[in-house]
């Protein structure tokens, strides 16, 4: 969930673009040390599919359609280093030119939806990689901390009835983030069958 | 899907497009941050007035910039349902009082009015220039950079294959979209893939050889 | 002086299919060779490996220098290629910023840069372009882009890969116009044989890797059972219609 300015009060955004910032120096510095210049456009362009799969809503047949993130596919394509990199470009974007999500709650996306996902999303991933069901549970998961840490941080701005609130939230992000980690799945499988000397390729 | 988002006014002539991008950008992230902390911290009524002054602000620098104002108020429209969400539920669970309600939602206006004022007046190259000149990371930059100049040839290819798509798939219902549309994203990213390869053989045939640090 | 001499030229995909296989010819300086074949003979992998982008077998000389990786970069100041999708070459936020870049690393410092972009913008006719966004172009636009950035580099060698495709007849006859008036070696790849003969006094037929025939443009273009053999066609003009217009 991209969390609109005017929502959270000064301490919590001053923590959380901390946190962010921080990951995201320690990302710039390891990602300039590894990366090979054929990467660069890679990186780049798949800055732009993640920003498109973050502006469209996927539909999911039932009526509706849920917002993605891309966290956890990207980190499983470049790494969760610069799949970090790319989705905090993205959600910078996203903010300053569509305003989804503000400007100064950047800092706390990028820690809901970029370090969540892609450190611990991608984290549990790894503990089992390659298989169905490690994709889904990283999904769901991610899911449910990152509806956490919103929760916990429009509270302590005195924006949320945390008693009331916080189990709808758990409840939907729970099945987004699950939802997100079975497309990452038909998505990867995909990918296996049609070039998969992408996977390879991969870190 | 509304493709005119930023570039349809920055382009224009004004006062305000003429500032410089080192302005606008300092300017806005001030008046973010009067808007969302300083004044918060004000004492109703005078909170009202603070708003009411910045509201006069944004009036007259929108007047001056001849970005519509019907653009501007549309956009800021389309993004607000969120935030009105979050203060309904807000309201209804007893947290918020009536003021409060009807504050956070200006705010929540307001906020966006504001950045939309900044990207309507100063083209996204400009804000690119400005972040490198300001020592942003030059990876950063390139990755952004490289970023929005593809997002349009995606959004092109996603909506070629949407219409591939229903004329062969009208009528998969229900879960079975779920798998169409991902090989759909899947085929959009085997051809981001094969692209970023072409676009280093360009960057090489004109020089690059890695060494932007 | 040859500038360009090919020798037992091969190269084989990464699943093992061949791709180009002994190939040899040389081209002088200033010439103007077009590459003609059909799919897959190898076209593209050809101007490939002459600017160094894929690593073959063989021997390739610039100038009397030997290509290799180590020396690719270098050479390839001396080369420009244009695309046959202007959307891979053209990955700046602005037009200038597209037709200028990397032309620092040819020793021009930001001001001259700048002005060699805007010369070769207003040769294509593109004045003024320089602050557009090539996504807001239209193709034929696009197109005229990639020829500028090719123009400003002020290249010895410039390479096209299907230049005409999907322009239509106006745009075409802006590049015949233009390629009329490029300096330096010229190599173009294409289909349009009108073109080539309109362009190129020599050709190079290449087919599944291997080359058919070097030589006069008319003379391998009008010989009917040639083309025929190799999947092309005899182009209208060298033909003698019997209900002519």
């Amino acid at each position: 969930m991209h969390i609109p300015d005017g929502f959270l009060n000064t301490p919590v955004t001053l923590a959380t673009v901390g946190v962010s910032g921080l990951t995201l120096v320690y990302s710039l510095k390891k990602v300039n040390q590894s990366i090979r210049p054929e990467q660069i456009p890679l990186l780049g362009l798949l800055a732009s599919f993640v920003f498109m799969i973050q502006l469209f809503s996927f539909p999911i047949g039932i009526g509706t359609s849920i917002h993605l993130t891309g966290a956890l596919l990207i980190s499983i394509l470049v790494g969760p280093l610069a799949g970090f990199l790319i989705m905090t470009i993205s959600l910078f974007a996203l903010a300053l030119l569509f305003q989804h999500g503000g400007m100064l709650s950047l800092g706390a996306n990028i820690l809901n939806m970029g370090v969540v996902g892609c450190f611990l999303g991608y984290g549990i991933y790894q503990l089992i990689p390659g298989r169905r069901a490690s994709l889904i549970i990283a999904g769901l998961l991610s899911g449910l901390v990152s509806a956490s840490f919103c929760a916990l941080e429009l509270a302590l701005s005195g924006m949320l009835e945390l008693s009331s609130a916080f189990t709808t939230m758990l409840l939907i992000y729970g099945i987004t983030g699950t939802i997100e980690g079975v497309v990452s799945m038909f998505i990867l499988e995909f990918l296996k069958k049609i070039k998969p000397e992408l996977l390879e390729s991969t870190a | 899907m509304n493709r005119a988002f930023i570039d349809r006014y920055s382009k224009l002539d004004s006062p305000i497009h003429r500032r410089s991008p080192s302005l606008k950008i300092r300017g806005v992230f001030l008046a973010l941050i009067t808007l969302l902390f300083v004044i918060p911290l004000m004492n109703p009524p005078h909170i009202w007035t603070g708003l009411l002054i910045y509201v006069i602000i944004m009036v007259a620098i929108t007047h001056s910039s001849r970005v519509p104002f019907s653009f501007l108020l549309s956009r800021s429209a389309l993004v607000l349902p969120f935030s009105v969400l979050i203060v309904i539920v807000n309201y209804v669970s007893g947290n918020f009082s009536f003021a409060q309600m009807v504050e956070t939602t200006i705010k929540s206006l307001l906020s966006i009015f504001t950045l939309l004022l900044l990207t309507s007046t100063t083209p996204f190259h400009e804000i690119l220039k400005q972040l490198s000149r300001w020592k942003t990371p030059k990876l950063f930059i390139i990755i952004l950079s490289f970023m929005y100049r593809y997002f349009f040839l995606l959004i092109g290819e996603i909506e070629a294959l949407e219409r591939a798509v229903h004329m062969r798939h009208s009528s998969v219902s229900g879960w079975k979209r779920i798998g169409v549309y991902a090989n759909m994203i899947g085929m959009l990213l085997v051809r981001s893939y094969e692209r970023a390869e072409h676009v280093y053989q360009a960057m090489q045939m004109r020089g690059f050889t890695g060494d932007f640090r | 002086m040859s500038q360009i001499s090919v020798r037992r030229l091969s190269y084989t995909y990464s699943d093992g299919v061949p791709a180009l296989n002994d190939l040899e010819f040389q081209l002088e300086k200033g010439s103007r060779t077009a590459l003609v074949g059909p799919n897959g003979a190898g076209k593209t992998s050809l101007l490939l490996a002459i600017t160094g982008l894929i690593h073959t077998q063989g021997e390739i000389l610039i100038n009397d220098t030997p290509l290799s990786a180590k020396n690719a970069d270098s050479l390839r100041e001396q080369m420009s290629f244009v695309f046959q999708n202007p959307d891979e070459m053209l990955f700046m936020p602005t037009v200038i910023e597209d037709v200028c870049f990397g032309l620092d690393t040819l020793g021009l410092d930001e001001k001259m840069a700048l002005e060699r972009g805007q010369a070769a913008l207003s040769q294509v006719s593109l004045d003024g372009y320089e602050q557009r966004s090539a996504h807001h172009l239209s193709y034929g636009e696009r197109r005229k882009v990639c020829i500028a950035t090719a123009l400003a580099r002020r290249s010895d060698i410039t390479l096209f890969d299907e230049p005409t495709r999907e322009l239509d007849p106006y745009g075409r006859r802006n590049f015949i116009k233009l390629f009329d008036k490029m300096a330096g070696t010229l190599i173009l790849a294409t289909h349009d044989l009108e073109l080539v003969l309109e362009t190129c006094k020599q050709m190079i037929l290449l087919d599944e890797g291997q080359i058919i025939k070097i030589g006069k443009t008319a003379e391998i273009l009008g010989d009917l059972q040639l083309m025929e053999s190799h999947k092309l066609e005899v182009p209208h003009s060298l033909t003698r219609h019997p209900h002519s217009h």
